[in-house]
């Protein structure tokens, strides 16, 4: 039974409302921290017994096997849509954060050259786009999934990740403890504020909010908002949190989804807009993870 | 049986794709022409009228629009605009309407086969039992023809773990199955040779008619998807396919949005509106060898 009374339902993190909070101050008097995630995965044609995926993702006419369609138009993504989004992040100076499941890294080294190549970041991200994260899961096996995950980014780029994107915002309740005894430093699956924050795993690890709402996978597959309306939406957004300062706001973007060729030109039109506004501190999450860990070890309470 | 039929290749990775007289694109317009039957004789997997006891006149009337209205103000059009169609085409529709098949022939369509009805999914079928609608799809054209057929599309997108090699092992040439790139590739078959032509699940008619888009979003999704795939095509040649439905853009409220991305397709200089079998015979010719194949 959920016990009722003042605080969280669960022991992950405190209650804390915005307007309390000190200030969180960013780089070079920025008033809003920016940072883009492009997902990278692969999708199973026939994925073991048990996998869960969203079923929001089921065909419209049901679910069946071979999953031919969602197979091919995933792959799309891999193939070309993937090197479209990289082109317009160049073209505007910007730097994402790969979250890569291992699946992708090894059917697709070629895409993680060329995010190592542009100085991007590369996050954990489970193992493929079929298998969600999720209580469904042992204690052992999750932990499996999370030290292989880090194992392979670590040997495709030397480098340990120290940040985690679930795939589709699959966690178990063991997740940020996992991950935190893991080593990760933080983690962005959580749709639940404006500002990074702390968990109580051991040690902390950090929560980056994502915006859900504007991830393009919710907003223009699952909701199936238009895509002409994103730059608005998306601008919209940022004008309001610069407007309050000391935020942050992380867009999700899919390479079979934001890479097709009729959708690219809004995500472009986009960033443009964003590159242009004065006041944004464009960054890799682990970048905005490490300072505010900063400001958190110089004194500031979240 | 073979699980990964598209090994991964990413676009930067491949020699540059050139199209006859150096176009940037090759543009494929695929009216799906369909006959849904208005009892269908076998349901399983799926029902093709799930909204009651069948018949349903609402979901069957639709359709039949499409065969006695749409796709005679979609021809009009193609022909005012010199639009090579492609007919993703329930072969049955050949045998039910010769009016169809007269209409087809006189304007050389090409023809890639869409199975028999759009009600017989091959979901579920045994490869005997898939190779046997194949086989009658391929009689259909042959005895109104004479000749072979060479474009496959499963009926209503549905498929078997067999379905490629079944269709390569029947002599069909392409695949309209395969959605996964910008470019005609070699889809990995049992025997033979099969090679995917792009089709377009999101730049389809049906696939934003569900989804509560209007024809105005769908013309502008269709023009920025060949802006997109044109100014691309100056390094690498690309395929645009546009995927319709007579039953949904031969609408009168619908067809001039049709007509806005025709004219500004053909507005532009650098294309090559072909057919499906004329994008598989050229890249036959500029790939010779299947990948993998030692020369």
């Amino acid at each position: 039974m959920t016990p009722r009374g003042p605080g969280m339902d669960h022991a992950l993190y405190p209650f804390s409302a915005l307007p309390t909070r000190p200030p969180l101050a960013w780089p070079d008097g920025a008033r809003l921290a920016l940072g883009l995630v492009v997902h990278f995965d692969h999708w199973e044609i026939d994925p073991p017994d048990g996998a869960i995926t969203d079923p929001r993702f089921r065909d419209t006419f049901g679910a069946f096997r071979p999953d031919q369609r969602t197979y091919a138009w995933r792959e799309y993504g891999n193939r070309i849509g993937i090197f479209r989004l990289m082109d317009v992040l160049d073209r505007h100076g910007l730097t994402a954060t790969l979250a890569a499941g291992t699946a992708a890294i090894a059917r697709c080294p070629q895409v993680i050259d060329a995010a190592l190549a542009r100085g991007w970041e590369v996050a954990g991200h489970g193992d493929h786009a079929t298998r969600m994260v999720s209580s469904a899961m042992s204690d052992a096996a999750e932990a499996d999934l999370i030290e292989h995950a880090a194992a392979v980014i670590t040997a495709a780029t030397g480098q340990r990740p120290s940040g985690w994107i679930g795939q589709d915002y699959g966690q178990s309740t063991r997740t940020p403890a996992l991950l935190a005894q893991a080593g990760f430093r933080y983690l962005s699956d959580w749709p639940n504020d404006d500002q990074p924050y702390l968990m109580t795993t051991t040690p902390p690890i950090m929560s980056i909010p994502v915006q859900a709402e504007l991830d393009d996978v919710q907003l223009l597959w699952h909701r199936r908002v238009p895509t002409p309306r994103y730059p608005d939406l998306v601008t919209e957004a940022a004008d309001v949190l610069l407007t309050e300062g000391g935020r942050s706001l992380v867009l999700g973007l899919h390479p079979w989804l934001f890479g097709m060729p009729h959708r690219i030109r809004y995500l472009d039109a986009t960033l443009a807009r964003l590159a242009q506004t004065t006041g944004i501190w464009h960054a890799p999450l682990a970048r905005i993870a490490a300072h505010v860990f900063s400001e958190i070890g110089k004194g500031r309470t979240a | 049986m073979i699980r990964d039929r598209i090994p991964y290749s990413p676009i930067h990775d491949r020699p540059r794709l050139v199209w006859p007289d150096g176009a940037r694109v090759a543009v494929w317009v695929v009216p799906n022409v369909e006959h849904y039957e208005y009892l269908p004789a076998h349901v399983a997997h799926r029902n093709p009228w799930p909204r009651m006891p069948h018949p349903d006149v609402l979901g069957y009337g639709l359709r039949d629009y499409g065969n006695r209205v749409g796709l005679w103000r979609m021809a009009d059009l193609m022909d005012a605009y010199a639009i090579p169609a492609t007919l993703s085409l329930n072969m049955a529709v050949w045998d039910h309407y010769p009016e169809i098949l007269d209409a087809g022939l006189q304007r050389g369509w090409d023809v890639m086969a869409h199975g028999l009805y759009n009600t017989r999914y091959h979901l579920g079928m045994s490869e005997d039992e898939e190779r046997n609608e194949i086989a009658a799809a391929l009689d259909i054209y042959r005895r109104h023809t004479g000749q072979t057929l060479k474009g496959w599309f499963a009926p209503a997108a549905t498929f078997t773990w067999a379905s490629s090699d079944l269709v390569a092992e029947a002599g069909i040439t392409y695949s309209g199955d395969w959605y996964h790139d910008d470019q005609p590739c070699d889809i990995a078959v049992r025997q033979g040779r099969l090679i995917s032509v792009p089709y377009q699940m999101d730049i389809n008619d049906a696939m934003v008619w569900r989804h509560h888009f209007e024809a105005d979003d769908f013309a502008q999704m269709a023009i920025d998807h060949f802006d997109t795939l044109w100014r691309e095509g100056a390094d690498q040649g690309r395929v645009v396919c546009i995927a319709l439905h007579p039953f949904l853009m031969g609408q009168p409220q619908r067809i001039r949005a049709l007509e806005r991305v025709f004219a500004h397709m053909r507005a532009q200089d650098g294309v090559w509106f072909a057919t499906g079998a004329q994008i598989a015979d050229w890249y036959l010719t500029q790939r010779p060898q299947a990948p993998g194949v030692q020369s």
